[in-house]
């Protein structure tokens, strides 16, 4: 059974993962290990320049895809702080809220 | 704790496990504190440059702003084209928008965005930039036409309104109707602008700057933890430029739709090395998964504010931080129970990967819980596709269901899990709906400390002992990841700080100073760095076992089934049933 090192800060992903520090590859011929990365290398380009694309087969995607354009929004941020339009919008809520009209 | 004496040191069965000792040289010999010690030097660095630089004559442009505000918003019942540009106007003062700011930023930039070439993205020439700028100067001109139209109306409609001394319903109503198309006007306008702005640029010999620096900075906490400099150092140069490459496939123009972030890109070019030619023997020393993402983990801990809770008031926090935490328990519960995962740290991470805030919370879960590079892969990879359908699909079913702006922003905040498709989403169904999912979205962004905190004590007092068995305080200090108290005390020193500081000096000075000109440009690099370190580690075989059952996938939909479901009722219920006047007041 795998058990983790239950102690801090020791690094388990080098122990548990299987290397793959090894000059020349998985076991395949030279050749072969550079056919398959070439063609990894290919298959990216064809999803990203020819397949990606046809996002607009995708109902809703292809206004979703115009409108990220105009604006310009980062739709790939991962944090609150990696977005423009975050650091806007929370300031213009927070002046809707404190200088709102009292009646 | 007892070792495996049957296991030779080679099987995989053998785990190294230390003697609970503590030494004061674990200070600077073990990574969870070297991380911190590199991660504050980073930040004192940080308001060491920014905290004296403030943008001239600040505090006097606020208040000028402020009083503007104040004048307007007693005036009328609306808020009025003066408010709009005070409003604006305050938003504008921004530390990062200085000269030493963007100095820093070009050594710390990203890839631009690419289309068809590439090379787009690394280097631009004056004449492209030239012709890009023609390109888009008819559309700058007629949306400029455009906002100068929208804006005579609004005046119109508004000075209509103060005719009658605000006191006539339909007057104010068309005044209002006429602001907001000025606003979405004024908007477009200013995007069509930055679209026939483009400056050339040459990211490369920056990026070289910024490599031998950051090769050194870690090279030297690697030196001070006994490994060598010399091979880190050269190894480094690698794995930045997997990095480089990372972001590159970001910001291709289409993957940019679809929200798919430098992570995967970094994972999917890495693993592509990896099981294929193999990575060289003399990058390994620089392939320090945990090194990286707990560095900055810590760098993301001073990103969490937590007076930014209060924003939006208590609905804010019932909905980010009582739904959220309500979904991440009850999901682990079912996947523990029902699914049956076959890992708790993997069923752990997708939990609050989809609960909390995608991508960020699973790397600060996974690094709390010590969850395994392929459980973490796998929970980002399941997050990336689900929102990018949840980004489109959420606001199509809003508005045919005739959502209320902000019940659906509110919503969408909540829900999809990546922050900038939240902004996507939000932003396409309208400016308010886009300020209540940026603002509820910011609230839960500030959950993942809690998170990681909670996750890592429940882990090292509960999970990692034999069943029965009680752990002492002292043995939960020895499992404890250190990196999570670096974390929580950035969180701590920098809420501190940025509540000190009024409001609005603390937007200009912290969270549009320290946080988004310095140290978040750090961050994203390290993490970039850690998930290339975990695709150039990684074995395309290593991901088959989990997949069985289809197990994560159920324990998603499920999980994120609930939270749809849990969190419209509960925004429903905030927002228009206790509390109607924020609501109002927006």
């Amino acid at each position: 059974m795998n058990t983790r090192a239950a102690c801090e800060g020791t690094s388990i992903s080098g122990i548990l993962s299987t290397s793959r520090f090894q000059d020349g590859g998985t076991g395949d011929s030279r050749l072969t290990s550079w056919l398959k990365l070439l063609l990894g290398i290919a298959l990216i380009v064809l999803f990203m320049i020819v397949m990606g694309p046809f996002e607009k087969l995708f109902p809703g995607m292809e206004s979703m895809s115009r409108f990220i354009d105009e604006r310009g929004i980062k739709a790939t941020a991962l944090y609150y702080t990696d977005i423009d339009e975050f650091g806007d919008a929370t300031a213009s809520l927070r002046d809707y809220l404190e200088y709102s009209h009292e009646e | 704790m007892a070792v495996n004496t049957n296991a030779t040191p080679k099987s995989d069965e053998y785990v190294v496990m230390e003697k609970t000792t503590t030494n004061i040289s674990d200070l600077w010999k073990k990574e969870d504190w070297m991380v911190i010690w590199l991660g504050f030097i980073i930040l004192i660095v940080g308001m060491i440059i920014f905290f004296p630089r403030p943008p001239a004559k600040m505090q006097e442009n606020i208040d000028k702003q402020k009083s503007v505000m104040k004048q307007e918003a007693a005036k009328a019942p609306f808020k009025t084209i003066a408010w709009h540009k005070a409003s604006a106007a305050k938003k504008k003062i921004r530390a990062r928008d200085e000269g030493y700011a963007k100095t820093i930023k070009h050594y710390l930039t990203t890839p631009d965005r690419w289309s068809a070439n590439p090379l787009d993205a690394v280097y631009r020439s004056k004449a492209a930039a030239d012709a890009m700028n023609q390109k888009a100067k008819p559309a700058y001109e007629k949306a400029k036409a455009a906002d100068e139209a929208a804006l005579a109306k609004a005046t119109a409609a508004e000075k209509a309104a103060a005719a009658a001394g605000f006191k006539d319903p339909k007057l104010n109503q068309a005044a209002e109707e006429g602001i907001g198309a000025w606003l979405k006007a004024h908007e477009k306008a200013s995007k069509a602008k930055s679209k026939a702005s483009n400056k050339p640029f040459n990211h490369i010999p920056y990026w070289i700057g910024t490599t031998i620096v950051l090769a050194i900075f870690f090279g030297i906490g690697q030196a001070i933890m006994g490994a060598s400099f010399g091979r880190f150092f050269v190894g480094f140069f690698f794995v930045f430029l997997f990095a480089i490459l990372a972001y590159m496939g970001e910001m291709q123009n289409t993957m940019k739709h679809y929200g798919f972030g430098f992570p995967l890109w970094a994972i999917i070019f890495g693993m592509l090395v990896s099981n294929t030619v193999g990575t060289p023997k003399w990058v390994k020393p620089a392939v320090q998964t945990e090194y990286y993402i707990k560095t900055g983990l810590v760098l993301l801990g001073a990103e969490i504010l937590f007076n930014k809770i209060v924003s939006i008031g208590l609905p804010g926090i019932f909905i980010a931080w009582v739904c959220a935490p309500a979904v991440l328990i009850f999901t682990y519960w079912f996947g523990q129970n029902v699914v049956k995962m076959p890992s708790r740290t993997l069923n752990i991470t997708i939990s609050a990967d989809m609960s909390v805030c995608g991508v960020s919370a699973a790397i600060a879960t996974a690094a709390a819980c010590r969850a395994k590079k392929e459980e973490l892969t796998l929970a980002i990879g399941l997050s990336m596709v689900f929102t990018a359908i949840c980004m489109v699909a959420q606001p199509a079913f809003a508005r045919l269901v005739g959502m209320n702006e902000i019940l659906a922003g509110a919503w969408m905040g909540a829900t999809i899990d990546s922050t900038g498709a939240v902004a996507a989403a939000g932003a396409f169904y309208g400016e308010k709906a886009l300020y209540v999912a940026a603002t509820i979205k910011m609230i839960q962004n500030m959950l993942i400390g809690v998170t990681a905190f909670c996750v890592a004590y429940y882990w090292c007092a509960k999970i990692e002992c034999a069943p029965g068995q009680q752990v002492s305080w002292w043995e939960i200090w020895h499992r404890f990841p250190k990196f999570v108290l670096g974390f929580i005390a950035a969180s701590i020193v920098f809420s501190l700080i940025d509540s000190s500081m009024g409001k609005d000096v603390a937007d200009a000075m912290v969270n549009q100073g320290v946080l988004r000109g310095w140290s978040r440009l750090f961050r994203e690099w390290f993490f970039a760095l850690a998930f290339t370190s975990i695709g150039l580690d990684t074995n395309f075989r290593e991901f088959g076992p989990y997949f069985k059952g289809g197990k994560p996938v159920t324990l998603y939909v499920v999980g994120q089934g609930t939270q749809l479901c849990l969190s419209l009722f509960m925004v429903w219920l905030m927002f228009f049933v206790i509390f109607p006047g924020i609501t109002a007041g927006i």
